[in-house]
């Protein structure tokens, strides 16, 4: 696959996990204003942040695959590593709240990855360490509500597997490219997180996924 | 790992109105069995359903689901499976 149509894909995906993460979180909300129970508030927050997150990175997938057919006299790798991190960095924040609110309040510390490479990121390196910092912190949150949905329910469910390993698959991805500065596994994590919202939908349709 | 079973507000709202759907109206002391709940527990959770027009308790004592509680169970029951997808008990 050409960067082109990976960024494009990866825009596919944010924009159907979005609507997928913001329609689960509506038919919660509304179970938690039928039944008044609080911890479905906070796991319909969790989707709705989770669904802005998304958001925002497939308004940076969209405005990257813009740039390619644009005439402009910067160079097109920059503008696009601008591009694409402009939505990741603002959705970033959103995950983790995302997840911290679904695992009902955990917090963890902040965390500092060492040397970039890659020649790419190294253009806006304050991003990159901004960028790893966010995916590293989301994937550590994400490991601790995952331990903790586990300790409490007991068991694993096929919905909340695929999400929890999808979704820190794609911040673990969001790591890695600092230590490879690989475009690939940026737009790899990309399209990741738009596939965790499909396939917790995906497993929910397949009833209850035991 | 511990292992605890936990059983949400949800749930105990889910089970009620089914129990009342399914069954038919009934005192308070019978849909404790439904409920699984204690009394004094069930009691509170039936004033608040009382008040949120889901279920309406008659010159008997004994309570009905409401239309509206029918709407509720119909939009619990397709929540279920994705809250249950996402291993939360109901």
């Amino acid at each position: 696959l050409e960067p082109s149509s990976l960024i494009m894909l990866a825009g596919i995906f944010e924009l159907v996990g979005a609507i997928l993460a913001m329609h689960m979180a509506s038919k919660i909300l509304r179970a938690s204003r039928i039944t008044g129970d609080k911890s479905l508030t906070l796991l319909a927050v969790g989707l709705l942040f989770y669904s802005l997150g998304l958001g925002f990175e497939m308004v940076g997938s969209f405005f990257a695959w813009g740039t390619m057919y644009a005439h402009t006299p910067r160079r097109i790798e920059e503008l696009q590593t601008i591009m694409l991190n402009r939505g990741t960095l603002l959705g970033m924040p959103l995950y983790t709240v995302s997840y911290v609110l679904m695992a009902a309040s955990l917090y963890v510390g902040h965390v500092r990855v060492g040397e970039i490479e890659g020649r790419a990121l190294a253009v806006i390196p304050f991003i990159a360490y901004v960028y790893a910092d966010y995916n590293l912190v989301n994937l550590i949150v994400l490991a601790a509500a995952a331990y903790y949905n586990m300790a409490r329910y007991g068991t694993a469910r096929l919905g909340n597997t695929l999400f929890y390993t999808i979704a820190g698959a794609s911040h673990l991805f969001g790591v890695l490219i600092v230590f490879w500065g690989d475009w690939l596994l940026l737009l790899l994590s990309m399209v990741l997180r738009g596939l965790a919202a499909v396939a917790l939908f995906a497993a929910s349709r397949l009833g209850g996924g035991s | 790992m511990v292992r605890r079973k936990y059983r949400s507000q949800a749930g105990i709202v889910l089970d009620i109105l089914e129990a009342l759907a399914s069954e038919g109206p009934m005192p308070a002391t019978r849909l404790t069995y439904y409920a699984n709940l204690p009394y004094d527990r069930l009691k509170i959770i039936l004033e608040s359903l009382v008040e949120e027009g889901l279920v309406e308790r008659d010159e008997n004592r004994y309570y009905r689901i409401t239309d509206k509680g029918l709407e509720a169970l119909k939009t619990l029951r397709e929540t279920r499976k994705l809250l249950e997808s996402m291993g939360f008990r109901l």
